[in-house]
């Protein structure tokens, strides 16, 4: 599989390389680099590249390409997906996978990479593993190692790669023992110049942040399973007992992780909870603007957190916008609009309205516009947690389930 | 002390600031010094800084002595470190990285298994070919160990010593069949991973552990599915026949549904690859489940959309024409279709992926949806022209709506935008090729003028150069326009221009001669060369041969086929999804075509298991009604297994005599274990609280009392199912065996008299179950009146498991308990009490002999020679016969597996000892690990037989 990483900014510098077979020089780097400079966005770079020797599969996040070298037939969805794990891995570690903390954190970035593959084959991406392989570093640590001279490199030997449950941690010891689920559904929308509806698909997760002691033995109930069609899940979850019954059983790993990923396809009609009045004209010398948003299925909740934005094109000089709430930001560099409108009370939309200034002498398309927002404690699909249970453990764990919506790929066509 | 102020203060700042200041000589010095010193924490910071500078590209290797010296550290930290060291740059310094070899040689025979397995990594990570000898009898050694963990470390480092030595080929081929054939889900995946690393054309390999491989698909971890996946798809397409010609294989049934569940892995790259399989092996008619996940995988990164969309692209393209295929591809997808609209927020190659799906989908039915998704494309900026080309195409697929788009894109053409005009040009060019109706032509004339783009303007000209006849009245003057502009015109269009000249002089001379002989005039003081060289070789052609000039019609004027739409993705077909040739279009190293289905399957019989625990029942919905029960079942015997492994352990410890630490995490480790059986325990108890219910205790007890003679095969034969899986076997080449032959004649040991009222009596129903002997009580009540809390009970210290609380009993009644016992292998006689609440209470003692304290296991001829050969001495009996014996009446007397009834092999269940019988006509002669078994093994068979 793997036989090079490298990890390159946007810049075009490389940052860190690792090699888990004979070492390949980085001046393989400059294939990628040719294609990068080609490429007006850091996004249309191809990821899969040919060389005449060896094959780059690069991934992109942050700023920052990894790009892993490989020379022979590899399923490449396979280094993706592995990628992104190491990205996973790394924003756990550190906080954040950008450059910065990819260069604060070299040394143990590469023992991580060690012990992920071997010979270039995934060895251990289980996150609660590598854990116990390397500890995590925090400020708290930080200080004690340097006063007792320990390091973050566990001194133990980690038995969890041997355990018949490799997700899990052993020997897991909390004082508070809880767990929170988060269900999370996000919205991508296509909505017409119209108003009506192009697309509409919910993408839903269950994200657990799991602090139990010793082994527990979970059984999550839902009170509308058949929802779930399109379902994936963490190994952890008993596929067979999903199956016959319906029911989530599983001994989770320790900490943060995705329980369940599902999705709601477009047939099932979605309700929208927001919609957009949109007028815009991009004449020139006679630019217009006139926006409304405001809540459609009010449902008795808040829309929170609402951004607005447009990717204005190249011919618009400056807008000259006034908005009944929130802040408006126009950045003639990059044309990015965006208006932070906040939370929208039920039955008070607000309104952006102004003139825009266009160049040129002919009228420009009207750019999409994308939207952001988000609403606690509703799940769009109306999916639902029923009960929860334990078994295994004595003591009693704090259970908290938390719904969210958000708004995924969000598009208005204008 | 020095050197600890200098090595914190100096280098690390420049360094890390970008400019390598510091020559390297002293910077070396300062690590140096740092890596002499007897501080571990000062080497831990230099082996650091060294790393750093690994991991930025600089070289470091003259530090190599320096630092191989730490090897053996005790400090764990500054172990790893060297070891990452020391994995870089061995292959550079050769002779210096012997001088590690013996220190991972002695941490391969450490009793801690995860030692062994980091030594053994590290070893065969150093690329020295000089050391390839000693990894390869690592490698054998690691294959046999009794850890699973050191068995996926070995698989992993068989390709690392092929690619160092592939001479060594057949050796490590040899390793892979045998870890093939392990029983842990750990190994497996890595087993599988070296497979298709060193061997992957010997698909004969695989027919025995085939059906093993596919049920254990769904334990292995994850990478490990994805190339066992893509391995089984190539076994599948080479051995078995087509399932859409006839009925199915079972085999192709098996691995279907083995690997269906994981289309909902989390895992992409496993989604794939269960899809590639469906793709390539299933029958059509189950086609439809994959497109589903393959939609699922598009809320990916954009890398993970690029791939699938290109396989989706792929799937679409497979001659949607075609009767039969046509119907799969359209209604796989077209649930999905609006998955495929595209996004502004999509990145430029995955919208333009997604125009091709949307494009190849289209159908009478969603013509229009698709159509007015097209136009809205054509106003954002970065789609235009592939929109403008994607509404071509949709003209092409469905012919009722050739018109609508036609008129579409000719509308297009008075577009402000120029990418679009030009495309459209492009596209009507195409469309019209074959015939161009008159309307259409005189329009995109008309047009003309107003065109900038030049290669818009060329295609006009070609169309209608090529459609002359049609617009002869209006030709010339087309032609008189383009001559008035023609030196400012691109060379595209000069060489049309010309084309069309030409035409016009062979239909309408008499009306053109001027006009035409203008524009080769034009042509001929042209600054371009090619244009230069075109007129000249027309005019030849034209005015100055008679032999051609005479065929000029036939040349110039002939019809020329429409050109066909062929899109890249339909090469791609040959293929294998998912692959990286696949989406690169090209044959990369190592790619292996996938074969055609063979006409008809392999021989079935070639993968028949030696041991198949559920073969009866491959589809069997029965079987995944219990399969909760066991999935729990097994965990709690898996966690017994590591159980039983870690007394193995300490047993090595114990011959070892060495490290306590060991002992000490081990019996810690022992006492996690111990918990968690516990936990498991509590967790089965509500699931046996039905059955004693007070209210039908009577009814319960009949159950119970027929449950035995009824229900027993098939209890015993879950049992043996999940065993199979899990029995731990020490050397990975043992495979406990089903018993051949189960004893129903009762023993009796207490009559009415002895037992006050009770009859009691064993038998051994020989179940595998770990280190535990089964014994079946009977227990009769022969007196009148029922007996109440009946209840046996044995001396302290011996671990039985099972419910030793037989309860109530009443009149006449018969109760079967089965105990499971652990005799740690000794015959010696235990006591029993049997108690009731009468307050009678029996005590009695019987031994259970060693024929049955044995479990019956399979080995190889060459295990057993191998065996044979090592069990000599005082492991070894011999006794002379003066009769021969009945060989067939062994089984009745030991729990021997035997397949030829000379040679009976077996193990003890506690230790695991290994047992080999071997009978033939004068003598019998028993070898086992414990001489005394061995012995009253030999003895029992000579009297008794």
């Amino acid at each position: 599989m793997l036989n090079s990483l490298f990890f390159v900014n946007s810049s075009g510098d490389v940052l860190l390389e690792k090699h888990w077979k004979s070492v390949i020089h980085r001046s393989i780097c400059d294939y990628f680099f040719d294609i990068q400079k080609k490429s007006i966005h850091p996004e249309d770079v191809p990821p899969i590249i040919s060389t005449p020797h060896h094959y780059l599969i690069n991934v992109y996040q942050n700023n920052l390409f990894l790009v892993a070298v490989i020379t022979v037939e590899t399923p490449p969805l396979m280094v993706i997906e592995f990628l992104h794990r190491v990205i996973q891995t790394f924003t756990q570690y550190f906080d954040e996978f950008s450059d910065s903390s990819m260069k604060e954190n070299c040394v143990m970035v590469f023992e991580l990479l060690d012990e992920m593959l071997d010979n270039g084959f995934p060895l251990v991406t289980e996150m609660n593993i590598l854990q116990d392989l390397i500890k995590p570093p925090n400020f708290l640590r930080n200080i004690a190692n340097q006063v007792t001279g320990r390091t973050n490199l566990s001194e133990t030997l980690p038995t969890g790669q041997l355990s018949n449950i490799p997700w899990r941690r052993q020997g897991v010891k909390y004082t508070n023992n809880e767990a929170y689920f988060d269900v999370i559904e996000e919205i991508d929308v296509i909505v017409d110049k119209q108003g009506s509806t192009v697309f509409a698909e919910i993408q839903g997760y269950v994200d657990v942040c799991c602090k139990l002691s010793g082994m527990p033995d979970l059984t999550m109930t839902l009170i509308n399973p058949r929802l779930l069609d399109d379902v994936s899940f963490h190994p952890c979850v008993r596929y067979k007992r999903w199956e016959n019954e319906k029911v989530l059983s599983f001994v989770p790993p320790d900490g943060n992780f995705r329980l369940l990923s599902y999705h709601i396809a477009a047939q099932n009609m979605v309700a929208i909870p927001i919609y957009v009045r949109q007028v815009i004209s991009l004449k020139p010398n006679a630019g217009k603007l006139d926006l409304t948003v405001g809540p459609k299925l009010s449902m008795g909740k808040v829309l929170e957190d609402v951004v607005l934005e447009i990717t204005m094109p190249k011919c618009v000089q400056n807008c000259n916008l006034v908005a009944s709430h929130g802040r408006i930001a126009f950045d003639p560099t990059t044309k990015l609009l965006q208006w932070t409108i906040g939370k929208i009370e039920v039955g008070k939309p607000s309104t952006l309205k102004g003139s825009v200034a266009v160049s040129g002498t002919t009228v420009a398309e009207n750019p999409p516009i994308s939207l952001k927002f988000k609403i606690n404690q509703l799940v769009l699909s109306g999916l639902k947690v029923n009960r929860l249970d334990m078994y295994g453990e004595k003591y009693k764990p704090f259970k908290g389930v938390k719904y969210i919506t958000k708004a995924g790929k969000f598009t208005i066509r204008t | 002390m020095t050197s600890f102020v200098e090595g914190l203060t100096s280098p690390e700042m420049e360094i890390a600031e970008g400019g390598v200041i510091l020559d390297n000589r002293t910077r070396f010095a300062d690590l140096k010094a740092m890596l002499d010193s007897n501080k571990d924490n000062l080497k831990v910071d230099a082996m650091k800084r060294i790393i750093n500078l690994i991991a930025k590209g600089k070289d470091v290797s003259e530090l190599f002595a320096a630092v191989v010296k730490n090897v053996a550290a005790k400090n764990v930290e500054l172990k790893k470190l060297v070891f990452v060291y020391l994995v870089r740059y061995a292959e550079e310094q050769q002779d210096l990285a012997l001088l590690s070899i013996s220190t991972f040689q002695r941490a391969l025979k450490d009793p801690n298994q995860l030692i062994r397995g980091s030594a053994l990594r590290v070893l065969t990570s150093i690329r020295v070919p000089m050391v390839a000898p000693i990894m390869l009898l690592a490698i054998k050694d690691a294959v046999r160990d009794m850890s699973p963990y050191v068995r996926k470390v070995a698989a992993h480092a068989i390709p690392k010593l092929y690619s160092l030595e592939p001479e060594l080929e057949p050796q490590l081929v040899d390793c892979i069949d045998f870890l093939l054939a392990d029983r842990r889900s750990l190994v497996l995946g890595s087993a599988v991973y070296a497979f298709d690393e060193i061997c992957p054309h010997r698909l004969d390999l695989l027919h025995k552990h085939f059906r093993a491989l596919c049920r254990g698909l769904a334990d292995v971890d994850e990478w490990g599915q994805i190339v066992m996946i893509n391995m089984l798809t190539r076994y599948a397409r080479h051995e078995l026949a087509d399932p859409d010609r006839g009925p199915p294989d079972t085999d192709v049934v098996l691995l279907l549904n083995s690997a269906r569940p994981l289309l909902q892995s989390r895992n992409c790259s496993v989604v794939m690859a269960v899809v590639q399989l469906f793709y390539h092996v299933a029958p059509k008619a189950q086609l439809s489940q994959i497109a589903r996940a393959l939609v699922r995988l598009l809320r990916g990164p954009r890398e993970t959309q690029y791939v699938v969309l290109t396989n989706i692209a792929t799937i679409c393209e497979r001659n949607p024409v075609e009767e039969g295929t046509y119907a799969i591809s359209k209604t796989m997808f077209d649930p999905f279709l609006k998955s495929f609209f595209v996004r502004s927020c999509d990145s430029s190659l995955v919208k333009k992926l997604k125009l091709h799906v949307l494009t190849s989908l289209v159908s009478e039915a969603n013509v229009h949806i698709i159509l007015r998704e097209l136009q809205t494309y054509v106003h954002m900026s970065d789609l235009a022209s592939p929109a403008v080309e994607a509404i071509g195409r949709c003209a092409v697929r469905v012919g009722a709506v050739s018109d609508q788009c036609m008129t579409g894109l000719v509308q297009l053409i008075s577009s402000s935008d120029e990418k679009v005009v030009c495309s459209a040009v492009v596209v009507i060019k195409r469309l019209l090729h074959a015939s161009a109706p008159l309307n259409l032509l005189s329009r995109l004339m008309r047009l003309m003028p107003n065109m900038i783009a030049a290669q818009a303007r060329a295609c006009v000209i070609w169309l209608v150069a090529t459609h002359v006849e049609q617009v002869l009245h209006m030709a010339p003057d087309f032609l008189r326009l383009i001559a008035k502009k023609f030196s400012t015109e691109n060379e595209l269009v000069k060489l049309e221009a010309l084309k069309l000249a030409v035409k016009l002089w062979l239909v309408k001379r008499d009306d053109s001669e001027k006009i035409v002989q203008y524009v080769f005039q034009l042509a001929r003081f042209d600054l371009s060369y090619d244009v230069r060289d075109r007129c000249r070789f027309l005019r030849n052609l034209m005015f100055n041969t008679e032999i051609l000039s005479q065929h000029m019609e036939e040349i110039f004027m002939s019809k020329k086929p429409a050109p066909e739409l062929i899109s890249s993705f339909k090469e791609r077909d040959k293929f294998q999804l998912g692959s990286l040739s696949h989406v690169l279009n090209q044959r990369c190293t190592k790619y292996i075509d996938l074969p055609e289905f063979p006409a008809t399957s392999s021989d079935s019989l070639l993968r028949k298991e030696a041991h198949a625990p559920n073969e009866l029942k491959l589809d069997d919905s029965d079987e995944e009604e219990d399969d909760d029960d066991e999935d729990e079942e097994e965990d709690e015997d898996e966690e017994e297994e590591d159980e039983d492994e870690e007394d193995e352990e300490e047993e090595e410890n114990e011959s070892e005599e060495e490290e306590e630490d060991d002992e000490d995490e081990e019996s810690e480790e022992e006492s996690d274990e111990e918990d968690e059986e516990e936990e498991e325990e509590d967790d089965s108890e509500p699931e046996e609280k039905p059955n004693p219910k007070p209210s039908t205790k009577k009814q319960a007890l009949i159950l119970n009392k027929s449950k035995p003679m009824n229900g027993k095969p098939k209890t015993e034969r879950n049992d043996l199912d999940l065993l199979i899986d899990v029995d731990f076997s020490a050397a990975g080449s043992r495979q406990i065996m089903d018993a051949t032959h189960i004893e129903e004649k009762e023993i009796e040991l207490l009559n009415v008299i002895e037992g006050n009222g009770l009859i009691l009596s064993i038998s051994y129903p020989r179940i595998n179950d770990g280190q535990y002997t089964a014994i079946r009580f009977g227990i009769t009540n022969k007196t009148d009146g029922d007996l109440l809390g009946v209840e046996l009970k044995t001396e302290e210290g011996l671990d039985v498991k099972g419910n030793s609380i037989i309860g109530d009993i009443p009149s006449g009644a018969r109760v079967s308990v089965d105990l499971l016992v652990d005799f740690g292998d000794s015959a010696t006689s235990r006591e029993w009490i049997l108690t009731r609440d009468d307050g009678h209470e029996k005590h009695f003692r019987f031994e259970v002999p060693y024929g049955e304290q044995v479990q019956p296991i399979r080995l190889s001829p060459e295990d057993i020679s191998k065996e044979r050969s090592r069990l000599g001495g005082l492991n070894r009996h011999v006794i002379q016969l003066e009769n021969p014996i009945n060989p067939s009446s062994i089984a009745l007397f030991v729990n021997a597996f035997s397949s030829d009834l000379t040679i009976f092999t077996c193990q003890t269940r506690s230790r695991k000892d290994v047992c080999i019988l071997t009978v033939s006509e004068k003598s019998i002669e028993c070898c086992c690990d414990n001489s005394v078994i061995g012995r009253m093994l030999a003895f029992s068979v000579s009297k008794n037989c």
